[in-house]
């Protein structure tokens, strides 16, 4: 499952038709949900996008799941409708820094994004200023890996252009536009994700046995690692319940089946 | 390999050093990525070794600290004084059975730009402390990045004005270059990995062929270079004996036994939380997934398997090289 955060409803527009996404019941964010995308919309500011992110893990369904946010933000001088990857997260004030890795080829240019708390026009730096990156990616950082956590700002005022010009049709036009680079990152997140998803899934037989006898969590766990084990050094035998048939304990179980190894 | 390098991060500290500017001029297309301290980078929680090694970064930090440290007990290879650093962490192979898998968080490389630091600290110990020996393939492989950092081409030449430093170079790599274009050095001893072909093929991502390596050693030995023979770690399976002969047969067809400095067996063994990381990483290795027990807080073979390979080994070996040579080592190394 891949999870997005955008800010503005009308950066969530676009994405939500493209994923034929459906809103999903009337809790604190506007919520919606497809068959492999799910999209909060948050409002603006770290806080916000944070606090998102959790109402979305929360609420959210499947298991691994990648995070993306997607929004505008300005930068000195790149052209308007630029996509950039985050490659370097900037907190407000500088405290904090963090590097999301691409272990994948991006889609677009990457640079780095400086979160502020307000309307930014001086842009100092090379980055994209924006206001939520900063919130969202560590409490990302707090349901998945680094590496399936990405962050995609779309250039939407610099110098020359201010936010003066902006309106909803306008932010949905910019994100509009970078939709193909939208849906190679959800492409590559969906990818690892589900490279996740299959090493850590349960292995054959688990529930099956879990559930006929009574095994303590220490156990279980123990129970666990054993199925796993058995799943790689002996893949054309796979564990059956009727081997187990006999076994008048849990301890037993864990027995034969550590006999096989 | 130069293709796989897209981001570079770069300490603000070293922004400028020599070192980092050759580098970076070597990849002109490669994301440039400024942070205060690599450990920023490098050492955050929730990174994945596995998903990271698909497309590593390299970082460009200086180490601060002591940068040359006294191996742990049972590393060396007959040097009463043993020391080792580290000018790079990780490594551009992939070696399933490798420790740095369960040390690390990150697989990105590390390379700590200012060699002459490590290179002074060196020259301190040798002076204090007379002879020693200093090994260099500890967490990563001492040769296997040099195109890229020219650790050897930097280091060669300071050992060969410090004769009472001993050099160790690890490594599995196949591109000597830096080590043929130059005399040999009598301080200096180029030591190979090898594990037989089969364990090669499932265990050892990206490294060059068993051949390639014999290959390699045998033309360093034939320019005049010191060469060791590390296998370690030894790896069990049902034919090990065969394996093994074999190994040993085709890399003494084509090297000198007589001219072999130095021999070390280790058997396979981690800290039982690197082996956790590794094995959450890699669930579907059969390595990983096999007879393993543990003892004192290292998972290994068990004890009769260990003694099985290494009892077979040494006395295959002793055919070919003398008791002298052999070294039994009980440190996790690659
Ligand atoms: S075992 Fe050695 S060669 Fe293999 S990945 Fe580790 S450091 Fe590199």
């Amino acid at each position: 499952m891949i999870r997005i955060v955008t800010a503005l409803a009308a950066e969530a527009r676009p994405i939500v038709s493209r994923f034929r996404l459906q809103p999903d019941g009337d809790g604190p964010f506007r919520l919606y949900r497809g068959d492999q995308v799910e999209l909060v919309v948050s409002g603006i500011g770290s806080s916000a996008a944070a606090a998102a992110v959790g109402y979305l893990a929360g609420a959210g369904a499947g298991r691994a799941s990648a995070w993306l946010n997607v929004g505008i933000g300005g930068h000195r001088d790149a052209t308007l409708g630029t996509p950039r990857l985050a490659n370097k997260i900037v907190a407000a004030g500088g405290a904090r820094a963090w590097y999301p890795p691409a272990v994948f080829e991006p889609p677009c240019g990457e640079g780095a994004v400086q979160t502020v708390d307000g309307v930014e026009s001086g842009f100092a730096g090379e980055a994209v200023y924006e206001m939520e990156a900063a919130g969202f990616y560590p409490a990302a950082l707090r349901f998945a890996t680094a590496e399936a956590i990405q962050v995609l700002k779309v250039v939407s005022d610099n110098r020359a252009t201010g936010t003066e010009h902006l309106n909803g049709a306008k932010v949905e036009e910019l994100i509009e536009r970078n939709l193909p680079v939208i849906d190679g990152l959800v492409t590559e997140l969906r990818e690892i994700a589900e490279f996740l998803d299959r090493r850590s899934a349960p292995p054959p037989a688990l529930a099956e046995i879990d559930q006929r006898w009574r095994f303590t969590v220490t156990q279980r766990r123990q129970l666990e690692r054993l199925l796993r084990r058995l799943a790689t050094l002996d893949p054309d035998r796979p564990v059956e319940l009727d081997e187990l048939a006999g076994a008048a304990s849990s301890r037993a179980v864990l027995e034969r089946l550590r006999s096989r190894l | 390999m130069s293709r796989a390098i897209r981001r570079i991060y770069v300490e603000d500290e070293v922004a400028d050093h020599p070192r980092t500017l050759a580098i970076l001029e070597r990849f002109p297309k490669a994301e440039r990525i400024s942070c205060e301290r690599y450990g920023e980078v490098f050492n955050r929680r929730t990174q994945d070794f596995r998903l990271q090694k698909r497309r590593p970064a390299l970082i460009l930090a200086r180490k601060h600290g002591t940068r040359v440290l006294p191996t742990p007990p049972g590393y060396g290879i007959g040097g009463e004084r043993n020391f080792y650093f580290s000018h790079m962490l990780n490594c551009v192979y992939d070696c399933r059975y490798c420790f740095l898998q369960g040390m690390f968080r990150s697989a990105h490389y590390v390379l700590f730009v200012n060699f002459e630091d490590f290179e002074s600290e060196i020259a301190s110990i040798t002076a204090r402390d007379g002879d020693s020996w200093f090994f260099s393939g500890y967490d990563c492989d001492s040769l296997a990045f040099e195109p890229i950092t020219g650790f050897a081409e930097s280091f060669l030449p300071f050992f060969a004005g410090h004769p009472a430093a001993h050099l160790e170079l690890r490594t599995k790599a196949v591109h000597t270059e830096a080590l043929l274009d130059r005399e040999p050095l009598s301080n200096c001893v180029v030591a190979y990995s090898f594990t037989p072909e089969a364990a090669h093929a499932e265990l050892e991502r990206g490294v060059p062929t068993v051949s390639r390596r014999i290959r390699a050693a045998a033309e360093l030995q034939a320019a005049g270079w010191k060469i060791g023979l590390r296998f370690d770690p030894l790896i069990y399976g049902d034919s090990f004996r065969e394996d093994y002969r074999g190994l040993f047969e085709s890399i003494f067809e084509s090297l000198d036994p007589a001219l072999v400095h130095s021999v070390s067996l280790g058997a396979f063994r981690l800290p039982k939380s690197y082996f956790e990381r590794l094995y959450r990483l890699h669930p579907e290795q059969r390595l990983l997934a096999g007879r393993l027990e543990e003892r004192d807080g290292m998972v290994s073979f068990p004890a009769e398997w260990e003694a099985e390979m290494t009892d077979f080994c040494t006395a295959e070996l002793r055919r070919w090289v003398g008791e002298e040579v052999f070294h039994l080592c009980t440190v996790p190394a690659g």
